[in-house]
């Protein structure tokens, strides 16, 4: 469903985030991308929806040219990719039900843009949303009164409002403590298994990548040098992605 | 590891005062200053020797003339309404110039930048034209009166809240923005909700204090005809009734300075 080919970044100061990366990805995968900071798993991922424009390659979506869409088509696949950021990027003063909300943007009319104006339809399925990721007592709310985790769960709610078909996480659990990620992941993994909902997920640690993850895919300078089962990455392995004298830190 | 001894450490940069950048700045200051001396005709002696003349202006100034207390009243009201009307007309036409005047919006094409740096000349023109000199431009359309008070501070106040507000949606956290464009938004949504939500409360708290600084420029814009309690001052002072003028500047500091209190706490609470 997801087809990445011959993908390239360089960035305007000469830095070549992506090389050439080839990448398949199947309805219903928990993929994982890991690598060192700088590695490229965050470029990967914003180029999949067109956050960052890639330089070369295309990345299809369901038969869709994402990298070559006209404005109307781009807004149309990209109501169908749900994201989640490291820093949540909820809009801060506003209520959490107004931030869920904003997920069905993409289903209005671009010219309704009264602030607040949903339909009924809209807020009540926002309600539902928020109900899933145990936050409906706090729909009211601001978003930046709630804790790390408690954000995260609404960014995940406001992804789940635009019904995708396709799940983006940027590091989603970096900035949260070890409880609270997996928390966060298992309503991820709740999604993903319930749902058949597509996830591709970057994280820092590999205990979480193989407690989650149906499939890793290590980055290292823009290229791909690992691509498959979680069990699969040994010491041997491991060094080859982190580097000669890394080693793993749990995250229980 | 053993730490590294002095003979390691990398060569230590130069402090300011060993460079000759630095005495010669000193230099060049001083010699200004001795210059400024002279062409400024600075006179100490005069200053001190005059200042019987001062104590007399002084002690008319802290006996106020009350007979004129209706007529200052009712010019300080006017000057607080032209401030607030200076003011208020001024944001529906620095709002919108604003967005168009902030380059994080406006970048990706170029007729889009061509807005952009038009925008942002005229808020540089009108900015550094002094009030006061747009003041007396529009006395000499108008009239003398505190219409022409307001034009003035209407111009300068779009361009100042104009420069205020499209520097704040330049300051963005662009982390919400990137999050709503990824919902699929259209670029009006993705402004509606990525953008305003985070500007709404400086933008406020910018028009309150412009409100508060154009109080205190519509005195100064009426001494040069543009109406309300500046007017007023012109008139006393030129004839050097020095008790009326004490009036006036008694309510005038009363006012300024409730004013001041007024929009500082009402900004605390916004920002």
């Amino acid at each position: 469903m997801l087809e990445i080919r011959k993908l390239s970044k360089v960035y305007a100061n000469g830095v070549q985030a992506l090389k050439a990366i080839e990448l398949t990805i199947t309805p219903g995968e928990f993929v994982v991308l890991v690598g060192l900071s700088g590695s490229g798993k965050s470029t990967l991922l914003r180029s999949i929806n067109r956050l960052i424009e890639p330089t070369s390659g295309e990345v299809l979506f369901y038969g869709r040219n994402v990298t070559q869409a006209d404005p109307a088509e781009l807004r149309a696949i990209r109501r169908e990719i749900g994201m989640i950021f490291q820093q949540f990027n909820l809009i801060p003063r506003a209520s959490v039900l107004t931030n869920v909300l904003c997920g069905n943007l993409g289903y209005q009319p671009a010219s309704s843009s009264l602030y607040n104006s949903f339909p009924a339809e809209a807020r009540q399925r926002a309600l539902e949303n928020l109900a899933r990721v145990g936050l409906l007592d706090k729909a009211y709310l601001r978003a930046d009164s709630l804790s790390g985790g408690q954000q995260q769960r609404a960014g995940i709610a406001r992804a789940m409002m635009q019904r995708p078909r396709l799940m983006l996480a940027d590091e989603p659990v970096a900035s949260l403590d070890p409880a609270t990620s997996h928390s966060v992941m298992e309503h991820l993994e709740r999604v993903n298994r319930s749902e058949g909902l597509t996830v591709v997920c970057s994280l820092h640690y590999l205990g979480l990548a193989r407690r989650y993850g149906t499939r890793v895919v290590a980055l290292k300078q823009g290229e791909i040098v690992f691509d498959g089962a979680p069990a699969a990455i040994d010491d041997e392995r491991f060094a080859r992605i982190y580097g000669e004298g890394a080693f793993e830190v749990e995250s229980r | 590891m053993s730490v590294p001894s002095i003979l390691e450490a990398p060569p230590r940069p130069r402090a300011a005062y060993q460079t000759w950048r630095f005495w010669a700045a000193i230099a060049l200051t001083i010699a200004a200053l001795g210059y400024g001396w002279s062409v400024t005709e600075i006179d100490i002696v005069k200053l001190i020797q005059r200042l019987p003349n001062g104590w007399r202006v002084l002690s008319a100034l802290l006996r106020p003339d009350w007979t004129i207390a209706g007529d200052v009243a009712h010019r300080m009201v006017q000057s607080l309404l032209q401030a607030l009307m200076a003011t208020v007309f001024a944001i529906p036409v620095a709002v919108p110039l604003s967005f168009l005047g902030a380059r994080n919006l406006m970048r990706g094409s170029r007729v889009r930048m061509t807005v952009y740096f038009l925008v942002r000349g005229f808020f540089n023109i009108f900015r550094s034209f002094e009030v006061l000199v747009v003041a007396i431009l529009f006395v000499a359309v108008v009239g003398i009166g505190p219409f022409a008070g307001v034009l003035g501070l209407f111009v300068h106040s779009v361009a100042v809240l104009g420069k205020l507000y499209s520097e704040q949606i330049e300051n963005i956290n662009t982390g919400p923005l990137e999050a709503v464009t990824a919902t699929g938004a259209g670029r009006l949504q993705t402004v509606i909700y990525g953008v305003v939500p985070q500007i709404v409360n400086p933008f406020i708290a910018f028009t309150i204090y412009r409100w508060d600084v154009n109080v205190r420029m519509s005195i100064v814009v009426g001494f040069v005809g543009g109406g309300g309690i500046g007017l007023l001052l012109n008139q006393v002072m030129g004839v050097l009734d020095w008790n009326k003028v004490g009036t006036v500047a008694f309510v005038t500091v009363v006012v300024v300075w409730a004013m001041d209190y007024v929009s500082a706490r009402i900004r605390e609470r916004l920002m």
